[in-house]
């Protein structure tokens, strides 16, 4: 029961992770291989804060949004503005870098040895201990997340990054400030990942650098592609299948490591699979382009 | 008098020289014609004046204001609009969509907006009723809802000035508005185009239909080698046809 | 800090940016013809360094081994290009669908890799307990000075090649306007494949190189791939000479860097020397033709 309690958790994490990333990557068209880092931003922020400072959860995931709104400011800042292939390597040097700080700046991240003992998260007077206090803390993340999303993602802004994904010209030629539109976007789609982070690391009351890696922005633009974008059912469809697929693969019985490197196959062969075959996803409203 | 005034405009690509030197204005009401053979720098010059590009030398003022340290968006608000050679539209969104897009000012656009809401709803029925007007009026109330890409090439060109209209502007900058469009549908345009002049609007286009710019022309200014060759009243210079032949040909 | 400390820092830049300069090079070429980022570059590599290790497993002496590793990473290349990037081609996909299969490519591939040969390290040579040469107070290992020499004579090649085929002429007509030369006659499939072989053969070499130098896990594709896009950046213009050129340079700043900050950091610098490049000179590798934002 635990274990399918698990599974549901993780499915409700990456689901806003996957829901955040549609919204910069789906909707405003931006190709970022940096979303793992702003993930990071959350679970490291909570991390650091909780247990080094005995600061209250609630204000580390207000710390870790600050600090993904900040990175993604000043990214964006450098390279929004530019050609949009520029932008997808600055995101990419925005995840290797990223990455490589929670590896070294040991000092205060304790790098490849990971923090364990994150302490369970206090809010408002609510202890969360069990797997079913955080299945309906996550939830209740993905709810809000959708809300927002809903908001920001359809509607007169909504349209507006719609418009700006096709042809930003035109935007331009109308009058729009696009780049203040995809700084919105790119800001709103990393705080949002930000909090799944938390959450993450009080659910786990772990986290290393491993979890941060390119393969985990990798990961977060499948659920994307294999959901559909365009609805926000899409993103958590797609999360969910990929959370629920790879624990199938315990049951076939091989070693730790080799079920990872199966699992990335699966995911890598998925990816380019409904790419060319079924560029919607599964139920999105248009192709990823 | 204050329409656009262009002053020394220089502008390089790869050591070309588009507009060497440009100096000219615009009027603020009336149709004015742009003429010149291709490569005269007309479509440089409204990218110029429309703040997407940056010239290396010279300035355009509008309006007390200096354009070419605006970015493009704010150009527009400042009152002047253009449309572009190979018709740009956004596909995927309806024909409405596309009109209700070009208003200006939408707090539902910004964050706070769209997050809080306030008066977002009503600022939305508005702009979609303001809309369906500017589509009315240009003809294309029938196809309210198709995507943009269910038109004609007629009906896109409609819907471009569909946009313009949209934005409230003052000057309308267009980029060859009836090429390609059938003979039939030139007149309607056209036609649009003057009601829109005589709103007390400057509409301004670059044209390579001489019977286009001879009918409905008030002003014409001719262009050649990124240079102002000729302006004046179009009876006057196409008289000297010869001259003109020499340049259009 | 000596004099032959400073030297051993630029041989060691020298050597690394090598790699980089090879990767970076088969990137910018298959970029200016393809016109997405090609992440499968990463693989290439990769497949190059595994390749020549199982040729030497089965007892190839080593330059044939290397050969070897290098034909595979062509091929490999080869075959993604025909049957999965041109099928994408056919459905008129984006840049942004073709980067996001690449990456799933990657991913098959390393993983694959990992699944066949495991996740630890291999080794390809043994390796002399000293370093073998000394030039000026720096030391190299054999290894590695053939390695500096066998890139040289690649570039020579490639520059001679680009200056006397005719394949070279349709290269650059392509990647100077694929539209032009489309009406010319110019088979893009064609000219697609022929730099994909090229390219990822030029991965190939420096997956083999580093092979030989270095023991090699799955993932060892990924850092040089990383350095490469950078050189391509840094680099500065939308060349293959370019991107060399910016190989070097990252391979030597890279190392010189170590003078004022620890090893460590040097990859997280990198990338921060690539953004500087990005805002001060954007318009160098991706070029100002393509897909420009003005009209």
């Amino acid at each position: 029961m635990d274990y399918v309690l698990h599974i549901l958790i993780l499915a409700a994490i990456y689901g806003v992770l996957a829901m955040s990333l549609e919204l910069v990557l789906g909707r405003t068209g931006l190709i970022t291989l940096g979303h793992a880092v702003v993930y990071a931003c959350g679970a490291y922020s909570s991390a650091v804060l909780t247990l080094r400072f005995g600061v209250s959860a609630s204000l580390g995931l207000l710390a870790g949004m600050a600090l993904a709104g900040a990175i993604s400011c000043l990214v964006a800042l450098v390279s929004l503005r530019l050609h949009a292939d520029n932008f997808v390597i600055a995101t990419f040097g925005l995840q290797v870098a990223g990455h490589s700080i929670l590896l070294n700046w040991i000092g205060v991240t304790q790098g490849p040895f990971g923090m364990p003992g994150i302490p369970r998260p206090e809010i408002l007077g609510w202890r969360l201990d069990s797997s079913l206090d955080f299945l309906l803390l996550s939830y209740g993340i993905v709810g809000l997340a959708a809300v927002v999303l809903w908001r920001v993602g359809f509607g007169p802004l909504g349209r507006l990054l719609l418009a700006i994904k096709e042809d930003e010209v035109f935007c331009r030629s109308v009058g729009k400030n696009v780049f203040q539109s995809k700084l919105t976007a790119l800001v709103v789609g990393s705080m949002l990942a930000a909090v799944s982070g938390s959450i993450y690391a009080h659910y786990a009351t772990y986290v290393d650098p491993t979890t941060f890696t390119v393969n985990e922005s990798i990961l977060i633009i499948s659920m994307v592609i294999m959901g559909g974008v365009g609805r926000l059912a899409g993103p958590l469809l797609g999360a969910a299948v990929l959370v629920a697929l790879p624990e199938g693969l315990r049951f076939v019985g091989l070693p730790e490591q080799l079920a990872g490197n199966l699992r990335q196959i699966l995911y890598g062969l998925l990816l380019i699979l409904v790419l060319l075959l079924r560029p919607r996803g599964l139920i999105g409203r248009y192709a990823i382009d | 008098m204050s329409g656009i005034v262009c002053r020394g405009l220089v502008m390089k690509f790869e050591e070309r020289e588009v507009l060497a030197n440009l100096s000219l204005d615009l009027p603020e009401t009336g149709i004015t014609a742009i003429i010149g053979p291709n490569g005269a720098g007309k479509t440089t010059l409204v990218n110029v004046i429309t703040g997407f590009l940056r010239p290396s030398q010279g300035s355009c003022v509008f309006a007390g204001a200096e354009l070419t340290r605006l970015p493009a968006h704010a150009i527009v608000r400042k009152g002047i609009v253009r449309t572009f050679q190979d018709l740009r539209l956004i596909r995927s969104l309806s024909v409405l969509e596309n009109v209700v897009l070009a208003r200006q000012g939408q707090r539902g656009e910004g964050l706070v907006g769209a997050l809080l809401g306030f008066g977002v709803a009503r600022e939305e029925k508005e702009n979609q009723s303001e809309a369906r007007d500017i589509l009315a009026r240009v003809g294309l109330d029938s196809r309210v809802t198709s995507s943009a890409d269910e038109l004609s090439y007629g009906q896109q060109k409609l819907l471009t000035i569909a946009c313009c209209l949209a934005t409230e502007s003052s000057i309308l900058l267009l980029d060859e508005p009836v090429s390609g469009v059938d003979p039939a549908t030139i007149p309607i345009v056209m036609g649009l185009l003057q009601e829109i002049a005589m709103e007390g609007k400057a509409v301004i286009f670059i044209e390579h239909n001489m019977d286009v710019v001879a009918d409905f022309a008030d002003r014409l200014v001719v262009m050649d080698g990124g240079r102002l060759i000729a302006q004046g009243s179009p009876r006057n210079l196409l008289k000297q046809r010869r001259i003109l032949e020499a340049y259009i040909g | 800090m000596s004099v032959s400390y400073v030297a051993q820092l630029l041989a060691n830049g020298v050597v690394a940016g090598s790699v980089y300069a090879l990767v970076g090079a088969g990137f910018a070429l298959i970029y200016s013809v393809s016109r997405f980022f090609h992440f499968s570059h990463a693989a290439t590599f990769t497949v190059g360094g595994y390749a020549a290790w199982s040729l030497m497993a089965l007892g190839t002496p080593i330059v044939l081994a290397g050969t070897g590793g290098v034909a595979a990473a062509a091929v490999c290349g080869l075959l993604l290009e025909r049957f999965l990037y041109r099928s994408f081609r056919r459905r008129s996909a984006s840049a942004l669908v073709l980067l996001l299969a690449s990456i799933g490519v990657y991913t098959v591939l390393e993983n694959t890799i990992a699944m066949v040969f495991g996740n630890q390290a291999l080794s390809l040579v043994q390796k002399p307990a000293v370093p073998g040469t000394s030039i000026i107070g720096a030391r190299l290992t054999e290894v590695q000075l053939a390695a500096v020499i066998i890139t040289l004579v690649t570039f020579l090649a490639l520059q001679t090649g680009s200056k006397l085929t005719k394949t070279a002429l349709l290269i650059r007509a392509v990647a100077s306007n694929a539209t032009l030369a489309a009406a010319r006659g110019i088979s893009l499939d064609r000219v697609s494949l022929v730099v994909f072989c090229i390219g990822s053969g030029l991965s190939g070499i420096a997956g083999v190189l580093t092979a030989m130098d270095v023991d090699i896990v799955p993932t060892v594709g990924m850092y040089p791939f990383m350095m490469g896009v950078v050189a391509a950046v840094v680099g500065g213009v939308r060349s293959v000479w370019g991107s060399v050129f910016g190989g070097y340079m990252l391979g030597i700043a890279q190392n010189l860097s170590i003078l004022m900050v620890d090893a460590r950091w040097t990859p997280t610098l990198a990338f921060l020397v690539m953004i500087l490049f990005l805002l001060l000179r954007p318009t160098g590798f991706f070029g100002k033709s393509v897909r420009s934002t003005t009209v």
